[in-house]
């Protein structure tokens, strides 16, 4: 399945390219992480271990450049607006970071002139990666206590976080998910890439503040699902959301609770006393709960 | 009585040859009336659906005229098959291959392929801005297509007849 996952995400990459990625072993395949071309260096991957570097051909800008037009099927214009925040979500729910020399218009970037480098995360879900401790800990009597989950990048937030929409979604309640970059749920064509449960809907690619207002006026949930709050426009949806009467369930960088109690924003979050469960990915992706 | 037939198919022949002409002058029109409908539609669904290329090539293989059926149904073929080869060799293959077949001159088909080096490289507004500089061309070529077809289509037809006429007068 993983050796599968990589298979399909190497589809956006030109032939030649896409040739050295097959080589690779089935066992290689399934712990690559991450593929990432760089104008004038070879490709490199990354398996866990840091990044390695395979064969000798050296990417051109031209190559990088088809890379963004097999990732959009040739269709830049239906991916403008998350472009501009650097990055795109294709086919399987993978996703493509971009580099580049950004072209600025009244202030914002509209797009990239040259793309330097990409970086392609190849998704993969976990199911069960929620495990029953934190599932019982959040289901609670047949409801869902708002819940925060706090770790540094690349511990596993958001695949803790779809995985428990999944499970509390499958159980028969209905989830909201307010998914901004499309990370949660991996939607491709109006179709989510990644299971997150039979009674979930989904607003993607819309500020998560203004997505969970939606979702709570029109789907009325029992949990809204919000990736990573970094706005006080995030904190004020928590807040609304909340008012209305559903449960949130959000992710925040953080190392631990002390630091995420150290940030003024999420200060302000705390002080809202919403969150009655929090869990805290620590090394080797332990999850500690504080209730 | 032989000499009545052979008259009969003498002119015949030459008359069918100047209609062909005619035809093929009007086919270049309709050809283009056709292409340029489709760069209507392509403009519209840019515009107001941001519609993906691949789609929009879906919807142009199941149009009515058979011209604009026949190129993108070739070039939605050509999509269909993961073989690593971009849009925009595809796009200028089909039209290259199929556009003669329709009627389309070499100078209509160089329009339409110059096409391809904007379709789906940028966004909506820029692609739109791009099609209206093509869809002029197209309009250009059409004008110069009408007149050939008002200008040398009737000399063609009644030079085809008189050819045939005098054939038989001089074999006769």
């Amino acid at each position: 399945m993983k050796a599968e996952s990589f298979l399909q995400a190497i589809r956006c990459l030109p032939p030649q390219t896409a040739a050295i990625l097959r080589s690779l072993s089935n066992r290689e395949r399934a712990g690559c992480e991450e593929i990432r071309l760089r104008a004038g260096q070879p490709l490199s991957i990354e398996c866990g271990g840091g990044e390695r570097p395979l064969g000798s051909h050296r990417i051109t800008t031209d190559e990088l450049g088809e890379v963004i037009a097999r990732a959009t099927d040739y269709s830049v214009h239906t991916f403008t607006d998350s472009l501009k925040q650097g990055f795109l979500t294709i086919a399987g729910g993978h996703r493509l970071g971009v580099c580049g020399t950004a072209v600025m218009q009244q202030g914002e970037i509209s797009t990239f002139r040259h793309v330097s480098s990409v970086n392609l995360r190849i998704a993969r879900q976990i199911k069960g990666a929620a495990g029953e401790r934190l599932y019982e800990a959040v289901h609670v009597g047949g409801g869902i206590r708002s819940t925060l989950i706090l770790s540094p990048p690349g511990r596993g937030k958001t695949t803790l976080l779809r995985d428990l929409t999944r499970q509390l979604s499958d159980s028969g309640l209905r989830m909201g998910v307010a998914d901004e970059r499309c990370e949660l749920s991996g939607m491709y064509r109006g179709m989510p890439q990644f299971d997150l449960g039979t009674h979930t809907d989904i607003i993607d690619s819309c500020p998560k503040a203004q997505a969970a207002m939606m979702l709570v006026k029109t789907m009325s949930p029992k949990a809204v699902v919000l990736d990573e709050i970094t706005t006080e426009q995030d904190a004020r949806a928590i807040q609304y959301a909340c008012h209305c009467g559903a449960a949130v369930l959000a992710t925040a960088h953080a190392l631990d609770f002390e630091d995420f109690s150290a940030r003024p924003l999420y200060r302000s979050v705390l002080d809202m006393k919403v969150f009655e469960c929090i869990a805290v990915i620590g090394h080797e992706r332990q999850v500690r709960l504080i209730q | 009585m032989l000499k009545m037939i052979g008259m009969i198919l003498i002119i015949g022949s030459f008359t069918g040859m100047g209609i062909t002409q005619r035809q093929q002058l009007g086919g270049r029109v309709r050809a283009l009336e056709a292409m340029m409908t489709a760069a209507d539609l392509i403009g519209s669904e840019l515009a107001f659906r941001l519609t993906g290329i691949p789609d929009i090539i879906r919807m142009l293989a199941q149009d009515s005229r058979a011209q604009v059926a026949l190129i993108f149904g070739k070039m939605k073929r050509m999509i269909e098959k993961d073989d690593g080869l971009s849009l925009t060799y595809k796009w200028m293959k089909a039209f290259r291959q199929y556009g003669t077949q329709t009627g389309l001159t070499p100078q209509d088909v160089a329009v339409l392929c110059d096409m391809s080096d904007f379709i789906g490289k940028y966004d909506a507004a820029s692609q739109k801005k791009c099609l209206e500089h093509s869809r002029k061309r197209l309009e250009h070529q059409l004008e110069q297509a009408r007149s050939e077809l008002k200008s040398k289509g009737t000399v063609y037809r009644t030079c085809c007849i008189a050819a045939g006429i005098l054939l038989v007068l001089v074999l006769i």
